[in-house]
């Protein structure tokens, strides 16, 4: 078994790989290097360029690195982020920490007394909808 | 009924003292209802082109589990085009347990690998057009507020502007009328973020935007559907007759599948649609090329050089190849 010592010289490896690999996975329609593909020709993709491409690559991998570690199956992962565009890529992993989640019904708000009393005022007024008890007629059948 | 009163003005409450200094505060942190009060004629600008109700009763619905109502949304969504899917069954794609919840972007990405498009809404007005239009639009709505958010994925099925009301299948409840100034102020904290699925061979709904069909298109085929966005770029071929770009894209998937002759006329197509494509007439020189003909090859280079375009430099190498050939 080979032992790696010096960490430099594994990243420069890595980071050859993953070029390689940002190359192989080139986005559509790049049959070859000699045509433009949908996603350059619409806009999504700015793959121009070998430094944009390898971008969204490693956008691709940072967002599917953190949905698995906020316990995603990692093919599933994968699956996921594999239909993104380049800028989808890259624009989402600017964002995925502070992107809501929707949980819906059964959601429990880490909250006090205090936000309770503001969240039942705020629902009976229409600026929110919290308690299903505050509903004024909802869910009656017409 | 535990609370009487019509919801609207805080003076109902009878607030005095600190009450009512802590209810101007919410009042301050929320802002009005500028969409709903033009839609309902309190400000008299409603739209000509929005039927004044709607209601789609036909969409399906699925009650929703706990934190699951991204699944639940989802499945009826995908179920209101053809597809035979369940909230279980979309779970893996669409939760995220870390978060207890569905990501924006996982719900147009189940769309696409389910050989969908989720094609964005424009603001409230432009979602309940869609309702008009025939499809339930999913939406993000924080029904919390922003220091407790509660998020949570709704089909808008429905509205009446002169009862001022939205129709929605939400959690467990299959038909939630809501006030639509309370729509406005949860759908607003959410960004007004919508989708409408859409299945790959149309209807488009009215006023989308090619592109935004194209983005979804490709979406699905990057899915690796191959066969669901070519129906997607043949819908939007026929939709947008003078746009190249769905010519060129089923251009560039018979280019990948080998059959280098569709690939050639797609692009011609492309060209014929919109002579200042410079990527479809590149396209068109570069399978010309692979086909061996270098005359037709070198005459559509050229004119994509002389658009000095967006792709001139790919044109450039294509030239370069033809002139390596001869």
């Amino acid at each position: 078994m080979m032992q790696i010592k010096d960490s430099n010289g594994f990243r420069r490896v890595a980071l050859a790989l993953a070029m390689v690999m940002a190359l192989a996975s080139l986005p559509l329609g790049v049959a070859n290097a000699g045509m433009v593909t949908t996603d350059r020709a619409i806009g999504q993709g700015q793959a121009a360029e070998a430094r944009e491409t390898i971008k969204g690559f490693m956008a691709r991998d940072a967002v599917e690195e953190e949905l698995t570690a906020l316990g995603v199956d990692p093919a599933e992962a994968q699956a996921r982020v594999g239909t993104l565009s380049d800028q989808e890529a890259v624009d989402l992993a600017q964002r995925i920490d502070e992107m809501p989640a929707g949980q819906g019904v059964g959601a429990i708000i880490g909250a006090g007394v205090f936000i309770f009393i503001v969240l039942l005022i705020t629902d009976l007024l229409g600026f929110t909808h919290v308690f299903d008890f505050t509903d004024k007629g909802s869910a009656n059948p017409t | 009924m535990l609370f009487l009163g019509n919801g609207r003005g805080g003076a109902a409450f009878g607030l005095k003292g600190p009450a009512a200094a802590l209810f101007a505060l919410f009042l301050a942190g929320c802002a009005g209802t500028p969409v709903t009060d033009s839609l309902t004629g309190a400000a008299g600008t409603a739209p000509d082109d929005l039927p004044p109700k709607a209601e789609l009763s036909e969409a399906p619905f699925f009650p929703q589990t706990a934190f699951h109502c991204g699944p639940a949304a989802m499945a009826a969504a995908l179920n209101d085009t053809g597809l035979d899917t369940t909230p279980d069954g979309l779970a893996e794609a669409l939760f995220t347990p870390g978060r207890q919840g569905t990501f924006k972007s996982d719900v147009i990405a189940s769309a696409r690998r389910n050989g969908r498009l989720a094609l964005p809404v424009l603001g409230m007005t432009g979602g309940l057009r869609r309702v008009a239009d025939g499809r339930p639009v999913l939406i993000l709505q924080n029904l919390g507020l922003e220091m407790a958010p509660k998020w949570h994925y709704a089909l808008l099925i429905g509205y009446d502007l002169e009862a001022g009301e939205a129709i929605l299948r939400s959690g467990t409840t299959r038909r939630q009328t809501m006030a639509l100034g309370t729509l406005e102020h949860t759908w607003r904290r959410g960004g007004f973020w919508g989708v409408t699925v859409v299945p790959p061979e149309g209807p488009v709904p009215t006023a989308t935007p090619s592109g935004a069909w194209m983005a979804e298109a490709t979406g699905i085929e990057r899915a690796g559907l191959t066969q669901a966005a070519r129906t997607a770029y043949r819908t939007a071929a026929e939709t947008w007759p003078d746009a190249a770009e769905p010519a060129l894209a089923l251009g560039n998937l018979a280019y990948g599948s080998g059959d280098l002759a569709a690939a050639e006329r797609a692009f011609e197509e492309a060209a014929a649609r919109d002579p200042t494509n410079d990527a479809a007439l590149n396209n068109l020189a570069y399978t010309r090329l692979k086909r061996g003909d270098l005359a037709g090859a070198e005459s559509a280079v050229e004119r994509a050089i002389a658009l000095d375009g967006p792709n001139r430099s790919e044109a450039e190498a294509t030239r370069a190849e033809i002139e390596a050939a001869r």
